[in-house]
């Protein structure tokens, strides 16, 4: 697998690269992001990517001038510049500081792919690329059901919709809309849920301590898990403890 | 009645309007040459001809006068041959045998006659003119007298002499003598008589018959004629019909005012001159054709040379004319590309009315540029104010970043629909936008699916489109918006009233080089006046044009162009049924099928 990498100060541009391209086809794992030049030669050098995509217009340091300096550094990587001007005259300068292609923003999926294709057939012209439509990429579906079953199973881990919002590029208000319409119940709903659950077999067993039940289900704060537990089953911990022990 | 009436009248204004179209289509000089030329030669030939005519005349009189002097002098010495003819008619006289036997009453002797007949006889041949001579002795009833046909001085018997009209006439006369004519040869015969001194009673008549040798001599070339004053010819020398007409009684007829009197079939200049002692009229006759021969040739010069002027003159004048009307050409010609945009100065003149039009003419052109320059100018001071302002707002790179942004957003949750939207519009907006105003069918065509797309997001199910254009045609140059704003049209132009559904088919058409793009839709349509309108105002200028169809008017001129005149734009339209406009390419020779 390959590598390849981002870099622009905005994160929409990466978000729809990232989103449009098919990786897994061109043997590409998913793209590194790098905010600046600075970070991005960084990158660079210690990952070797073989395509990088940089928008032109960056404040710390200009896409043309890191882009000269870039290109001298490797000559197994391929440049890709992102602009929003469709003018000739920057695609030329683009090319003369070492670009091999040119994307206009907003991005379209068929313009980065065929650029991929170009740029990964160039470099690895023995390697075999198959064409095939977002083979390996989770849908959001996919990335509810991941996320039920790891609500399921690591409820005791500090789950967040953010993490798995940013790991697999969806919105988190759309997950949480998603999740909800799938399985009836809110994310964090359906969390606090399993927990109490969890929690409500463990209270039983007396020689677990309310605090260690907080935690193990999941709870650093025992005076929150206690405030939890009480909106939940309209007792407090020790209360239903002492209901349930009788 | 009524009908050839109207047909005259008609027939009247048709022809007075061919006269004018005809006269407009005509230039100044020519006309003026024509006119003016036709109307100078006839006065030309006018003018030389009463010229000729006067200068005539007075040849003719001054001629006639000329002659008249000729002729005073020629009748006073006739006069003077007359009184010398009188002395010797009585001659005889003075021979005192003579005057006594003249004086007897009773009849002479044989011998006395004799010597009066060798008097008479000496004293004829003193003279060397006579032809003939006759003495009367009136009491002896006896004439003495050698006549032409015989060479002797004769005594013969003479009786009613005194009925004789030689007599009579002498009697009659003062001078006591007078004139009849004679036969050939002969000038006239003069008759004088002999009187007795007491009573003054004639006793004697003495008729001569003289040649015309007198009368010849000063007079050579001439034609003339001898008149007593009762009009009776004594002697003319005239020839021919001439002569035959002076010979018919009453020919002493009076000339004309331009002293010329015609005599058989010619005409001749008639001066005369009256002696009034002896009653004689002398009167000569020139052929007019002798006088005025001289005359024909300065006719003809003077024709010719009034011809040679008259067409020197239209020439120069028509020069000049063509000088001074060339400055109307120029300003024509100025004018005809006025309309089409250009507003130079001029500077003509040659004349105060060409000056005069030069200067309003280009007051009028600053007064239309300022106008234009106000009014269109600054509307597109406006225009680009507007942009410059809505640029600063809306920069490329802010658009298109923000657009990303929306659009990753869109993205993230799910909704690629809403990214291709964006995309379009992001398209379009790249394609208005970018340099070239030249590009191919291939990109306007995604530009105006991507137009069609966007549409469809506010109109659904009432926009239907097809797109129907071979892939060869694809690589076909147009002009930058060429495509989608027909498209454009249809759907806000046909969407009116009671319509609220529009079907449009875009398809295009090869046949050899000729490229046919349609754009037909079923919608509102125009009536035939709006579209009259339109295809009008299409072929206008678009150079200040606002509001409707400028758009088509500014896509037809960026046809021409790009095509010159190997393109059109038509345009066709029922109402209710649907409008087609249909763009015309001629294709370079590449692109042959």
């Amino acid at each position: 697998m390959h590598k390849c990498l981002v870099i622009d100060d905005e994160k929409p541009v990466f978000i729809a690269i990232t989103k449009l391209g098919h990786w897994s086809s061109y043997h590409l794992e998913k793209p590194l992001y790098a905010e600046n030049g600075r970070d991005a030669m960084e990158i660079l050098r210690r990952e070797k990517p073989s395509v990088v995509f940089v928008d032109m217009q960056m404040p710390v340091m200009n896409g043309s001038e890191f882009l000269r300096e870039a290109s001298g550094l490797s000559r197994s990587t391929s440049f890709i510049v992102v602009s929003g001007y469709d003018e000739f005259q920057y695609a030329q300068n683009a090319i003369r500081c070492g670009a091999m292609d040119y994307l206009l923003k907003p991005v379209a999926e068929d313009a980065l792919n065929e650029a991929i294709d170009r740029t990964m057939h160039t470099l690895y012209p023995e390697e075999d690329f198959k064409e095939e439509e977002s083979a390996g990429e989770m849908s959001a579906q996919d990335v509810v059901a991941l996320l039920h079953d790891t609500i399921e199973r690591n409820y005791t881990d500090n789950i967040r919709l953010q993490d798995f919002a940013d790991e697999y590029f969806f919105s988190k208000e759309y997950l949480s809309r998603l999740f909800k319409n799938t399985y009836g119940i809110g994310v964090s709903e359906y969390l606090t849920k399993v927990r109490m659950e969890r929690a409500s077999e463990l209270i039983l067993r007396q020689e677990i301590t309310i605090s260690d039940i907080a935690s193990r289900v999941g709870y650093s704060d025992n005076a929150y898990f206690s405030k939890v537990f009480r909106a939940y089953f309209g007792k407090t911990p020790s209360e239903y403890r002492a209901l349930y022990l009788s | 009645m009524y009908d050839s009436f109207d047909m005259k009248t008609g027939m009247l204004c048709n022809l007075q309007l061919k006269i004018k179209r005809l006269l407009d289509k005509t230039p100044l000089w020519l006309s003026f040459v024509i006119i003016a030329g036709n109307f100078l030669f006839l006065l030309t030939l006018v003018l030389s001809y009463s010229n000729y005519l006067w200068n005539r005349n007075r040849l003719l009189a001054s001629y006639a006068s000329s002659m008249e002097r000729t002729l005073d002098l020629k009748t006073a010495s006739l006069e003077q041959y007359l009184d010398d003819l009188s002395d010797f008619a009585v001659l005889p006289v003075n021979d005192r045998d003579f005057y006594y036997e003249l004086h007897q009453t009773a009849p002479l002797s044989e011998q006395a006659l004799q010597r009066m007949r060798q008097t008479v006889s000496i004293y004829y041949y003193t003279r060397s003119d006579l032809v003939s001579y006759q003495l009367y002795l009136l009491q002896q009833d006896i004439g003495i007298g050698r006549f032409a046909s015989d060479q002797r001085m004769k005594l013969f018997a003479s009786k009613g002499v005194t009925g004789s009209d030689g007599y009579i006439g002498c009697i009659h006369s003062r001078t006591g003598s007078c004139l009849l004519p004679a036969g050939d040869g002969a000038l006239f015969a003069f008759y004088h008589t002999m009187i007795r001194i007491s009573d003054r009673h004639p006793i004697a008549l003495v008729g001569i018959e003289v040649n015309d040798s007198f009368i010849k001599s000063g007079m050579s070339g001439l034609s003339y004629a001898l008149y007593r004053n009762d009009g009776t010819l004594l002697y003319t020398n005239a020839a021919g019909s001439l002569s035959d007409f002076l010979n018919t009684p009453g020919a002493a007829a009076q000339p004309d005012r331009e002293h010329i009197i015609s005599a058989g079939d010619a005409r001749y200049i008639y001066a005369t001159s009256s002696g009034s002692k002896y009653g004689i009229r002398l009167v000569s006759y020139t052929p007019v054709s002798a006088v005025t021969d001289s005359l024909q040739n300065i006719r003809s010069n003077s024709i010719r040379q009034g011809i040679l002027f008259l067409v020197l003159s239209l020439v120069l004048v028509s020069f000049i004319l063509r000088f001074l009307t060339e400055p109307l050409d120029a300003l024509a010609r100025s004018q005809a590309s006025f309309g089409k945009g250009n507003f130079s100065k001029i500077s003509l003149g040659r004349s105060r009315e060409v000056s005069e039009l030069t200067s309003s003419y280009n007051e009028m052109s600053e007064q239309i540029q300022n106008l234009i320059q106000e009014n269109y100018v600054s509307k597109i001071n406006e225009k680009t104010a507007q942009l410059t302002a809505l640029e600063a707002q809306v920069n490329p790179h802010f658009l298109y970043n923000t657009l990303q942004a929306i659009g990753s957003e869109a993205l993230l949750n799910d909704e690629n629909e809403i990214y291709e939207m964006l995309l379009a519009l992001a398209g379009n907006l790249h394609y208005s936008i970018k340099a070239p105003n030249i590009n191919s069918l291939r990109d306007e065509l995604t530009f105006t699916q991507n137009y069609v797309r966007l549409q469809k997001l506010r109109m659904g199910e009432k926009l239907y489109v097809s797109i129907n254009i071979d892939d060869s045609l694809l690589d076909v140059m147009v002009p930058k918006c060429s495509l989608q704003p027909l498209v454009e049209n249809s759907i806000s132009h046909g969407i009116k009233g009671d319509r609220s559904t529009i079907h449009i088919h875009v398809f295009a058409e090869q046949s050899d080089n000729l490229l046919c793009i349609h754009v037909k839709d079923d919608g509102a349509g125009m009536d035939a006046d709006t579209l009259l309108g339109i295809r009008q105002t299409i072929q206008e200028s678009p150079v200040g044009l606002s509001g409707k169809s400028i758009g088509l008017a500014n896509l037809y001129h960026r046809l021409r162009l790009m095509y010159g005149s190997q393109c059109d734009l038509l345009i066709d339209s029922k109402p209710e049924l649907g409008t087609e406009i249909i763009l015309k390419l001629v294709l370079p020779p590449s692109h042959m099928a």
